[in-house]
């Protein structure tokens, strides 16, 4: 079950206001490559993973990333917290006033709202655990884009942050699929006098794969 | 260069090496940098032409 | 302005390093320096929660932690308006 507690993940500190840049940092709370995306694709992908560690790995993971999910809506909500109606109406986060008011939603930075197009389960874990790994390239590729385009060093800071999670967290996927791979291909591999699973697991650390 | 042997890995399947435990960031830096580990640690310099160390 | 005091800072830093060794220990749930590290700091967290939680009223909802009258729970500042 979920539980909160009452703490970012992060000390988000923003020290400007910058309804222009809120505009795009609403990509990772509600684009394809952001935090809910994520945290969405890993919690649902957890019920048919056949190992338990990947179970957990998921559930570990995804909760991480709606964590992540309020520290974004946090950035969005200090960079607008104290922008006039005048400031806010000669940027892009106009659109979203129009709707929204300050308030942080969903949607990227393009507008296109959230949805569950975003992300995939297929019951596949080498497909799943692929999309997962693709998934933190394109989070951090975006974070990259949007460090770019910020001059608030205390959103910077909360960038790289985020940031870095992704670079661990493909680490982590990545050594998952090489045991479910382990898992799946040993009980279908072709069975002869010399080749054993145990034996193929000793060439992994003559070879230095784990 | 890492070369296969008998039948593992197999043709078309990615892996990604296992990190070892080791050395770690003291706790609060770690929260900064964002990781507990100086092997995972890779900060991106936009001013180095955009890729990161 | 953002004003974070050091217990929380303090708590933040030590979850952090908490949930790293959470995921490490799921990949690599054979490693012992990990597992050791990770209960090491589960103490210093636990310490850390206590001292806090009596200050300033229950850290997380649903019943993990005692509050005083009236309802701490309700307090500000939330999370994201420190």
């Amino acid at each position: 079950m979920f539980l909160y507690q009452k703490t970012l993940q992060f000390p988000v500190k923003v020290e400007t206001t910058n309804p222009a840049l809120a505009a795009l940092i609403l990509e990772q709370l509600g684009g394809a490559d952001g935090e809910m995306a994520a945290g969405m694709r890993y919690l649902t992908q957890r019920y048919y993973m056949p190992l338990p560690e990947a179970r957990a790995l998921l559930t570990d993971i995804g909760t991480e990333e709606l964590s992540h999910w309020e520290i974004i809506a946090t950035i969005v909500w200090k960079l607008v917290e104290h922008a006039t109606d005048e400031q806010i109406k000669n940027s892009p986060y106009a659109q979203h006033f129009a709707n929204h008011g300050r308030n942080p939603f969903p949607h990227n930075a393009a507008g296109v709202p959230f949805t569950a197009a975003f992300f995939n389960a297929k019951t596949d874990p080498i497909a799943d655990l692929h999309e997962n790994m693709a998934a933190e390239q394109k989070a951090r590729a975006t974070y990259e884009h949007l460090i770019r385009m910020s001059n608030d060093r205390g959103v910077n800071q909360t960038l790289s942050f985020l940031r870095e999670r992704e670079v661990v967290h493909f680490q982590r996927f990545g050594e998952m699929l090489d045991k479910v791979q382990d898992y799946i291909y040993s009980k279908h591999r072709r069975r002869d006098d010399n080749l054993d699973y145990h034996r193929i697991r000793q060439e992994h650390d003559r070879y230095g794969m784990r | 260069m890492y070369q296969p042997s008998g039948d593992w890995p197999m043709l078309a399947i990615a892996i990604v090496p296992y990190q070892q435990y080791g050395k770690t960031f003291p706790i609060d830096e770690a929260l900064y940098k964002g990781t507990l580990f100086p092997d995972l640690y890779r900060p991106y310099k936009p001013e180095k032409g955009g890729y990161h160390d | 302005m953002t004003r974070y005091n050091k217990d929380f800072e303090e708590l933040m830093a030590l979850q952090f390093a908490i949930v790293e060794l959470n995921l490490f220990l799921d990949t690599h749930p054979d490693d012992e320096q990990a597992l050791r590290d990770y209960n090491r700091l589960v103490e210093q967290f636990e310490m850390a929660k206590k001292a806090y939680t009596e200050k300033y009223g229950p850290l997380v909802n649903f019943g993990y932690g005692k509050s005083k009258h009236p309802w701490q729970w309700v307090n500000e500042p939330w999370p994201w308006d420190r």
